[in-house]
């Protein structure tokens, strides 16, 4: 019997595989790549968790102090408290800024480490240290990392069915500046050919998460191998020695604790975009291999510098909170004290960039009763926070306005 | 078969066992349909304990115990790939339940979080009579 079971998993796997290769075939892979590729996959998984060498849970989950007061605790994943902002400038500095771990933090040695490039897409596969690193040339660029799932937790609000995974408000996301060495500088250095189409960064976590991006998108000016983070050397729960910047992108996208970055001639697959973080639901069709359409970049939405709920004293405040696009920088934001029926625009405050956020503010005269805030993000290309977002099973991109609770006293 | 494996089996069994004399109960005409015993599953990195469950067919009570560090989830799904239950979180420590009718048939209990059915978070279950 236990047989049986055995053959129909691996039943099961085949018809995945088959379905997987004839998407692959028809994007020009051959047969042998494509098993060369699934192999390294696979391989790279073999855990055997229940009598594992590694004890999972001797060595805390993150690194850092992650008090109560900053951060909402989902075990591996801690949440950033926006309340918390409203005394802060521009950027989160590192001790608040959201942790979102696969499995746990890494504790990586520097001087043992190293950054492997390789695959068809480099003529010379090439070893880089963290000393050679550092002293190529650093650019410093400001952008945010948000989790692809932040707000998720607004689908059960919404549709009254919890989405699979973190049930984050909206406090899933950083702003940071981050230093590191160009991506494409890297990769041209091993040689990077004309004819490489995907390249993927591959983490040296339990899971060695990993997730390819389009030569395009890695060759971008301000996509960058980071090593410093707001300033200080990249600290171990965002990614030490080296994570991947991947602007605008899904946080998934922004691999920490990279170990190899394999660049190929052929589009290049993982669970991480074939099986998570694509689109699966009602509204959204099979793409295989894929299981839904490939997320790659976020979209608008906007916060308050509020706690969830929030107390008020009855009186004069000045209300703020922050908006943020992967497209362009935010053009407008209106706000609403009376659930949408009225709307007034905010002022924008300081920098304004794309890819970052703005920082938006507004007087309230508040008097007492319960209130639903709302804000609506519209950012320079046009792109505006809608009233709805179709629901998918893994409560990806949740982006509608959304009413924040406030009670005046 | 390792010994492990073989307890898991057992496990299975005896749920069923459970399962056919509650259901047998409920038929006596004498108390009130009785639900199976609820099925104990525990998850944690990156496995389930046990990996295989053979059940009858019908209404059945899975209690999910995350005895992980880190969040879990537990869903079942049919050949297909189509989920037929799931509970979408589990937090560390917590035990969820999740009731789903069942019919005869090769199933997989998965954990769907991003890496983890990969990484050995798989299970099947037989449902029959």
């Amino acid at each position: 019997m236990a047989d049986d079971l055995t053959n129909e998993q691996l039943y099961d796997q085949v018809r995945w595989d088959e379905i997987v290769w004839r998407r692959a075939r028809e994007l020009g892979i051959s047969r042998r790549a494509f098993l060369r590729l699934l192999a390294a996959s696979g391989a790279a998984l073999a855990l055997d968790p229940w009598r594992g060498p590694r004890a999972f849970a001797q060595e805390p989950l993150v690194v850092k102090p992650t008090p109560p007061h900053l951060f909402v605790d989902f075990g591996s994943n801690k949440e950033m408290r926006w309340e918390n902002m409203a005394r802060q400038g521009y950027t989160v500095p590192n001790e608040m800024f959201f942790v979102r771990n696969h499995s746990r933090t890494q504790r990586i040695d520097p001087l043992t480490w190293r950054l492997r490039i390789e695959g068809s897409g480099v003529r010379r596969p090439l070893d880089l240290t963290y000393d050679v690193i550092r002293a190529m040339p650093h650019v410093t660029v400001t952008r945010y990392v948000e989790c692809a799932g932040n707000g998720r937790s607004f689908f059960e609000e919404r549709y009254n069915q919890r989405a699979q995974g973190t049930q984050w408000k909206l406090g899933a996301i950083g702003v940071a500046e981050w230093s590191g060495v160009r991506l494409r500088e890297v990769l041209e250095r091993a040689g990077l050919k004309d004819t490489a189409r995907d390249v993927m960064p591959v983490g040296l976590d339990d899971l060695q998460v990993r997730r390819p991006m389009s030569i395009q998108k890695a060759l971008a000016d301000d996509t960058l191998v980071v090593t410093a983070m707001n300033g200080e050397p990249l600290p171990p729960d965002h990614g030490f020695p080296v994570r991947i910047l991947v602007p605008g992108w899904i946080g998934i996208a922004n691999i920490k604790w990279v170990g190899r970055i394999e660049v190929s001639e052929t589009p290049l697959y993982s669970a991480w975009n074939t099986t998570s973080y694509v689109m699966i639901g009602p509204s959204y069709q099979l793409q295989p291999p894929a299981r839904g359409p490939v997320l790659s970049t976020q979209n608008i939405k906007s916060a308050f510098e509020l706690a969830w709920p929030a107390e008020l004293r009855a009186g004069r405040h000045t209300i703020r909170g922050r908006a943020w696009s992967p497209a362009a920088p935010i053009a407008r934001v209106e706000v609403s004290l009376d659930r949408e029926i009225t709307w007034q625009t905010a002022r924008l405050v300081g920098p304004n960039i794309a890819a970052a956020w703005a920082r938006f503010e507004f007087e309230w005269d508040a008097r007492p009763g319960t209130y639903s805030l709302r804000a609506r993000a519209t950012d320079a290309a046009g792109n505006r926070q809608p009233a709805a977002v179709p629901f998918n099973e893994q409560g990806y991109l949740y982006n509608a306005v959304i009413g924040h609770p406030v009670t005046v006293q | 078969m390792g010994r492990s494996r073989r307890s898991h089996l057992a496990a299975g069994w005896l749920a069923a066992a459970a399962a056919l004399a509650a259901a047998l109960a409920g038929h006596s005409g004498l108390a009130a349909p009785a639900l199976p015993a609820p099925v104990q599953v525990r998850a944690k990195e990156f496995a389930f304990d046990p990996r295989e469950l053979v059940l009858p067919p019908g209404e059945l009570t899975f209690q999910v115990k995350n005895d992980g560090a880190i969040e879990h989830n537990f869903a079942i799904e049919d050949g297909a790939g189509k989920a037929l239950g799931q509970i979408p979180i589990i937090a560390p420590g917590a035990t969820e339940t999740l009731r789903v009718t069942l019919r005869s048939g090769r199933l997989a209990m998965v954990c769907t979080l991003p890496g983890h059915r990969e990484a050995g978070m798989h299970g099947t279950i037989t449902v029959r009579l």
